[in-house]
């Protein structure tokens, strides 16, 4: 479980400061696909970035499974951070290491002895459908595959909970939705609690749980995706699905057909 | 073609100098390469936006690498000599030049390697920090790898800095092109000879920069085939 307990985050410039993130209050249970959405500088990647600390909140707890990230010296965190594996918009990977190279780098941080860790990495990879590219270098990769490889990546350190920024947002539709499927996938598969970031609502349609609505670093509303889309409560949420393009039209046709979707997957 | 450069010819001499201005130049790279590549590493990592930010250590050694690099290096070398002197024993010869060949060099160095770590994209620093790489497997498994073509592009371009520099050094003290150039060109008005070891620096530094791309381009992975 993943409780963000009154976290605060202002960056300081010389100019004027900028409060990113307002007193946020969030619990995700284990087990769910938990989304957050908003618009761009809404504060997003800052929030996801706390909670692995690779931003630094000023105030506030970060606590998972009962421990207060913020309280862990270095050493502590990188160990911890082994359980939160995180996937980004832009993929990241190594850009002079192959697919399976870039998925046995977790592993060499532990030192997992190179033959185990090829097989792992094979086996990831296999799982994600590109074994056949273990040795391409990312330079050779679509979009879609090199999020694939992060993915596997992400997994090999057999992480409790995946953090994803936008993982779909600079992928094509077909490929946003082979990613979303895998992600679905592992969470059902291997109870991988998943955070998704997103500004897309049909990301958030298509596989969370639950959803945060957040809007100038605050949070403003948390609640089922059905009844985030049924039944907005905040301006910003209203705004957010008036202005959602594959609800467009008709309007009211088009979102029971995705509730009906929702419920019968 | 006058008598003293076929006698250069001849005698070896100049073969000689082409092979002094090779090894003092390689050597002292490759010296200051050991040097330098920690101290870049250590200016970029301990930068107020590095993965180990340590304003002290960044002050400080940017001062002393600044100070270096802000003094031209005809100056530098009769600055150093008597340095040099302490280090190698003699202020003549082929030692103390090196001594002040890398002296110089190392500097240079370090601001090179800094520059060329500083194209690893941050993302994918972040990443390695998000997996809980430590902030040596960061460097080591991450930033040198991936630097690594900009890294062989750099020493080329140092190397090449340094033959400048072992030239000029060697007209001063020390074997090599530079100083068959000089006492055997220059002072004597022997035009023929400065221009023969003009030519062969040129084709020693078109050599290291043709040999140099093309490792460089080898080993860079980003570039599709
Ligand atoms: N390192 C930083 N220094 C100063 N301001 C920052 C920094 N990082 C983010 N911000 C500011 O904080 C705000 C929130 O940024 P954040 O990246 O969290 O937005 P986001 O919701 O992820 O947006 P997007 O959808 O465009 O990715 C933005 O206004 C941004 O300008
Ligand atoms: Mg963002």
């Amino acid at each position: 479980m993943i409780e963000i307990v009154s976290l605060n985050k202002t960056f300081k410039s010389n100019k004027e400061d900028f409060v990113a993130l307002e007193d946020i209050n969030l619990t995700v249970n284990d087990g769910e696909i938990f989304g957050v959405i908003g618009l761009s500088g809404a504060g997003k990647s800052t929030l996801i970035r706390c909670i692995n600390l690779l931003e630094r909140p000023d105030s506030g707890k970060v606590v998972i499974d009962g421990q207060d990230l913020t309280l862990l010296n270095k050493k502590e965190l990188n160990a911890f951070r082994k359980n939160l594996s995180m996937i980004f918009q832009g993929f990241n990977l190594f850009e002079q290491r192959t697919a399976l190279q870039n998925v046995c780098f977790p592993l060499e941080l532990t030192n997992v002895p190179k033959e185990e860790r090829t097989k792992i990495a094979l086996e990831l990879l296999e799982q994600m459908g590109i074994q056949d590219k273990a040795n391409s270098y990312p330079s050779q990769l679509s979009g879609g595959q090199k999020q694939r490889v992060a993915i596997a990546r992400a997994l090999a350190s057999n992480p409790k909970y995946l953090l994803c920024d936008e993982a779909t947002s600079a992928l094509d539709p077909e490929a946003t939705e082979s990613i979303l499927s895998i992600i679905k996938e592992i969470n059902q598969k291997q109870k991988i609690t998943v955070i998704v970031i997103t500004h897309e609502l049909s990301v958030i349609a298509k596989i969370c749980d639950r959803v945060a609505v957040i809007h100038n670093g605050k949070v403003c509303e948390c609640n089922t995706p059905t009844q985030i889309f049924k039944n907005p409560q905040t301006e910003p949420t209203k705004k957010l699905i008036a202005s959602a393009t594959f609800l467009r039209g008709n309007n009211k046709c088009r979102l029971n057909l995705l509730i009906f979707f929702k419920t019968v997957i | 073609m006058s008598a003293e450069l076929t006698n250069l010819f001849q005698n070896g001499d100049l073969v000689k100098a082409i092979w002094e201005t090779v090894y003092m130049t390689f050597g002292s790279t490759i010296i200051a390469y050991l040097l330098g590549l920690p101290l870049g590493i250590l200016l970029y990592v301990t930068d107020k936006k590095g993965i180990c930010p340590c304003s002290p250590i960044n002050t400080v050694l940017g001062f002393f690498v600044n100070l270096v690099r802000s003094i031209p290096f005809m100056i530098l070398i009769v600055a150093i000599f008597p340095v040099a002197k302490l280090i190698v024993g003699t202020t003549v010869g082929n030692g103390p030049m090196m001594v002040i060949l890398i002296i110089g060099a190392t500097p240079y160095v370090a601001r090179m390697v800094e520059s060329s770590v500083r194209e690893v994209n941050s993302g994918i620093i972040e990443s390695a920090q998000s997996m809980g790489a430590s902030t040596w497997q960061i460097i080591i498994k991450v930033i040198i790898p991936e630097a690594k073509p900009a890294l062989i592009t750099g020493s080329v371009i140092s190397l090449v800095t340094i033959l400048g520099y072992t030239a000029m050094a060697s007209t001063i003290g020390g074997g090599g092109l530079g100083a068959i150039a000089y006492n055997e060109g220059f002072l004597r008005f022997k035009d023929d000879v400065v221009w023969m070891c003009v030519l062969f620096i040129v084709v020693i530094v078109q050599l290291i920069q043709t040999i140099g791309n093309f490792i460089a381009k080898k080993t860079d992975k980003r570039i599709k085939n």
